[in-house]
């Protein structure tokens, strides 16, 4: 029995009844009111924390439960939810494990339509845990509300302020709103990649930490966002995937409108099983996840590192129209490494015009470099990069340029930063940065970053990141014609 | 419960889906022998036929390259007693007699049954490339063509199906053809829980390609 196959609850009195059970995750995200089960008045603990975050940024009503107190941060406490005389459509529920499954029962009695359940000590324990979880999934169908966890963080939803991850904000800082879900099968994950996005300010849609999926799974979290307005990149870690054909069918149709990224662990896990064919006992676990990300467009992060780069440059930067890349820098061997790089990752070096190398050829000293990697050299000023980089940028024959900063030199001024990113938003074509090196050039990069054009410590990273996005420019084509 | 559909019962079941199998013709008795080959025509190829004996040729229950009658008589009893020292009780469906496929380049073509993703086929091309070197690709059903000629693709050892070293070009789209008929098989078959079809052996550019033995396990 799986939410996605069972049929909408058809009970008279149960009051969501005839809800789709898709249009119900809509409550996760924008509630009106949200109703804390389990809120404490002591300060450290979990129920207290997610009553004063929400309480902080939440815009709707607030309701905290608790039958042992009166009043909770200056709120009305109640004894049950059931108690609450305003509609509730989020609880979130941090009690004890053997206590949920009842309060999930009265979720259902009140009419709420989503239910986050944080507390772990379930399948995740054993046997025990899994007849919870089980008993949680019942009450969950028969009256039609949708669960995420149980042994999870949550949601955090900048615009909204639904935030239930109970993590101080002195330990995490919060990142801004923007185009990325991230959402995180571990807990520990969610709050240490939440505070990363922050300081990198890429910003988020929602966070979302799912773990133990007894109801809502990446696969119902991918098919929400394909839809959802706000979000424009999808981001999971995971550790499993539930309905491996399901979600291979939804990735195919959101991959034809927004990037999904993953980066799944457990790939050293050994694939040995009991098998009497060749193809049983070859064919390991992760080949296998490896071959239906393929089959779905996603694009599988080899590591959390390459999936933020990747993150970075979707964020930041338009969708390449091919794969010809151009290169300016200010460094020969910068050039060499990127031209290497660019071959290794399926890319092209691409080939200039005749009127871009006349251009170059009347533009600037004979000891540039003019041919693709464009080499300005230690004497390229900020006037040498912005026109080469506008000649490279208005060329038919390059789809995307990699640009190398080399700051330990004299020339060079530090205002480069800004007229490049002047020239880069005129066109329609992805630039991603590099400037190796140490102090003073990740000082610039930041600069990079902040003013739009992506920027990694080294060359490698722009160009494997690049190549993610040709991958799935390339995927999302096939995919549009498969359709034919 | 698991059970095993020998060579015969698998072919028989990868025919109905027009999947090119060697096929052939199940023998009894001694008598039938000599009948049943020259009806097929010699060379031909014996093989006992045992859900108990699963690797055949390190049994000695395979005997290649038969040319006459007396050859094939022999062959019979031979098998038999073959199969019945390597284990006493194995259950003996009997002896299948096949038409000698010619040579051509040796693929392997398999589907397992993934607990997250389904079915999933698998393709190599066969010896040491997926023995040893585990150079093989995987789509999850269902597949189209396009997946089909990725799987293809993926394979590093594929240049050698393209014609590498002066060799002729083989006969890929026979490959892509077993592929989603395989898939659409085990899509209307989800008690198989793993499938080969090894070899399946692939001659040049419009020559098709055939399956000379296989194995299928249901559960």
């Amino acid at each position: 029995m799986h939410s996605s196959e069972s049929s909408e609850v058809e009970v008279k009195d149960v009051k969501n009844a005839g809800m789709p059970r898709r249009e119900l995750l809509r409550y996760f995200f924008a509630p009106k009111a949200i109703a804390v089960i389990g809120a404490s008045a002591t300060p450290g603990k979990i129920g207290y924390q997610i009553l004063y975050n929400l309480k902080r940024r939440f815009k709707g009503d607030l309701f905290p439960v608790n039958p042992k107190q009166e009043e909770i941060l200056e709120l009305k406490c109640y004894p049950s939810i059931v108690d609450i005389p305003e509609e509730v459509d989020l609880a979130v529920i941090s009690i004890p494990a053997k206590f949920v499954p009842e309060q999930v029962r009265l979720c259902g009695e009140k009419g709420v339509k989503a239910v986050i359940v944080i507390a772990s000590g379930f399948g995740e324990t054993g046997e025990e845990g899994k007849k919870l979880e089980e008993e949680m999934l019942r009450y969950a169908l028969y009256y039609n509300l949708r669960i995420i966890g149980p042994n999870c963080h949550g949601i955090y939803n900048p615009r909204t302020g639904v935030d239930t991850p109970f993590i101080p904000e002195r330990r995490m800082a919060k990142p801004e709103p923007g185009n990325l879900v991230l959402v995180s099968q571990s807990g520990a994950f969610l709050g240490a990649l939440g505070d990363w996005v922050s300081q990198e300010r890429i910003g988020v849609s929602n966070l979302i930490g799912i773990g133990n999926k007894v109801d809502v799974d990446e696969t119902d979290l991918i098919d929400w966002f394909k839809d959802e307005e706000e979000t424009g990149i999808i981001a999971l870690y995971l550790e499993s995937v539930k309905r491996g054909k399901e979600f291979i069918r939804v990735c195919r149709e959101t991959s034809k409108k927004k990037p999904i990224i993953i980066f799944k662990a457990g790939r050293t896990e050994s694939g040995a099983r009991a098998a009497t064919s060749h193809t049983g006992s070859i064919a390991g676990v992760d080949a296998i996840y490896d071959a239906a990300f393929k089959q779905s467009g996603v694009i599988r992060a080899e590591s959390l590192e390459h999936m933020f780069d990747v993150i970075r440059a979707f964020q930041r930067q338009p969708l390449p129209k091919g794969d010809r890349v151009a290169i300016v820098s200010n460094g020969g061997g910068f050039g060499v490494v990127c031209a290497d790089a660019i071959e290794l990752n399926g890319l092209k070096v691409a080939r200039f015009t005749e009127e871009t190398y006349e251009y170059l050829r009347n533009r600037f000293p004979p000891h540039y470099g003019i041919t693709n990697p464009i080499d300005l050299t230690g004497d390229g000023d900020k006037d040498d990069f912005k026109d080469a980089m506008e000649a490279v940028l208005k060329d038919e024959n390059v789809d995307a340029v990699i640009l190398g900063i080399i700051w330990q030199g004299v020339v060079l001024e530090d205002e480069v930063v800004e007229v490049l990113a002047k020239v880069v938003k005129k066109y329609d074509k992805p630039v991603l940065g590099s400037s190796p090196g140490g102090e003073f050039s990740s000082m610039m990069s930041e600069k990079f970053n902040r003013l739009g054009i992506p920027h990694y410590p080294i060359p490698e990273r722009a160009i494997k990141a690049l190549s993610a996005m040709v991958s799935y420019v390339r995927r999302r084509e096939e995919f549009f014609r498969d359709e034919e | 419960m698991s059970r095993i559909l020998t060579e015969y019962e698998a072919s028989k079941l990868l025919s109905e889906y027009r999947i090119p199998m060697i096929g052939g013709s199940l023998v009894n008795s001694v008598e039938e022998v000599a009948r049943t080959a020259s009806a097929i025509g010699y060379p031909v190829v014996m093989k006992v036929m045992s859900p108990d004996i699963l690797h055949k040729s390190d049994a000695g229950c395979v005997k290649v390259g038969i040319s006459d009658e007396k050859e094939a008589e022999r062959a019979y009893e031979e098998l038999l007693e073959n199969a019945r020292r390597y284990k006493a009780d194995a259950k003996i469906q009997g002896i299948l007699i096949q038409k000698m496929a010619e040579k051509g380049t040796e693929t392997i073509i398999g589907v397992v049954k993934d607990e997250q993703f389904g079915h999933v086929l698998m393709f190599g091309l066969g010896g040491i490339f997926v023995e040893v070197l585990r150079d093989v690709s995987f789509r999850v059903t269902p597949i189209n063509r396009r997946d089909a000629l990725e799987m293809i693709n993926e394979v590093k050892a594929s240049k050698i199906l393209y014609g590498a070293r002066g060799r002729s070009a083989s006969d890929v789209n026979s490959i892509v053809e077993t592929l989603l008929k395989l898939s659409e098989l085990v899509e209307e078959h989800p008690e198989i829980v793993e499938l080969d079809i090894n070899p399946f052996v692939v001659y040049e550019e419009g020559k098709g390609g055939i399956g000379l033995d296989a194995l299928i396990r249901i559960e």
